[in-house]
């Protein structure tokens, strides 16, 4: 497997962490203003990570970034490829 | 609705082909404290959770429980995929073989198929939320015990992200029911 792209993956994985994360915690605390400061500042880094994937490596999700002129969606290596 | 995101939340490595591993994994596929009956449970328990923040726990953490689940089934699916038949014999997994191939079942690690026995939606968000914070407790058991069984650092790595999750899990989940009390506790009904 490419080793840029598994490199980058890894960055997306560990910023949606981060989210992820996130998101459980404010669930139970919203009233928090720190941690929503984090996701937000998280998930506009995470956005711009998952379009420079999406550029090198084809759609992460549906409706995502706008294809070109190919279904690029049915490419593989699937992620239990990977 | 759902939308499916092409990646992993988590990297699934490993070492080496390993069909008697892959067959204990199974254990959190479709077993009863599992990925699958996690994810279920928490997904038909949220239509009468009381509060907003009740509703959203129980979506968001059901959610990331189908992608622990597909964490599982990669880590299997890798384990197997290689494995030769003399490998999958010895590793008492032919029974499993006649059956499946190297594909892909909801059951435990003994081949006992999934049900929505190991699952309960009572009503009662208060009982609801004590079963979520006791599967949680008993998944986290049950990685511990398969963290004993295998000695592919790979793998290890994996599950110790999963075990992990299911202690933070558990947390929420323990929040929840205070805010679910003391929304009881505020409510007055005449």
């Amino acid at each position: 497997m490419d080793r840029k792209r598994m490199e980058l993956l890894l960055q997306i994985q560990e910023l949606e962490f981060v989210a992820v994360e996130l998101t459980l915690f404010m669930d139970t605390h919203p009233e928090q203003r720190q941690p929503l400061a984090d996701y937000n500042q998280v998930t506009e880094r995470l956005q711009s990570l998952k379009q420079e994937y999406e550029k090198l490596y084809g759609p992460l999700m549906v409706f995502g970034e706008r294809t070109t002129d190919r279904w690029s969606w049915i490419d593989e290596p699937w992620p239990w490829e990977m | 609705m759902w939308i499916y995101e092409k990646k992993l939340q988590y990297p699934a490595k490993v070492s080496r082909p390993d069909a008697r591993m892959a067959k204990l994994l199974l254990a959190q596929y479709g077993g009863p404290d599992g990925e699958l009956s996690a994810s279920l449970r928490y997904l038909t328990q949220r239509y009468t959770m009381p509060t907003g923040r009740t509703k959203a726990l129980l979506t968001d953490i059901g959610t990331e429980e189908l992608a622990h689940l597909e964490i599982i089934a990669t880590l299997v699916y890798k384990l197997m995929k290689n494995a030769s038949l003399e490998e999958i014999k010895e590793a008492s997994a032919a029974g499993y073989y006649v059956h499946h191939d190297r594909a892909l079942y909801y059951t435990d690690a003994n081949g006992v198929p999934w049900t929505a026995a190991y699952i309960q939606s009572t009503g009662d968000p208060v009982t609801d939320l004590h079963e979520d914070m006791a599967a949680e407790q008993k998944a986290r058991t049950t990685y511990e015990h398969l963290i004993q069984m295998t000695d592919d650092p790979d793998v290890i790595d994996t599950l110790r992200f999963l075990r992990e999750r299911e202690v933070v899990h558990f947390q929420r989940f323990g929040e929840a029911l205070n805010l679910v009390q003391e929304h009881y506790a505020h409510r007055h009904v005449f």
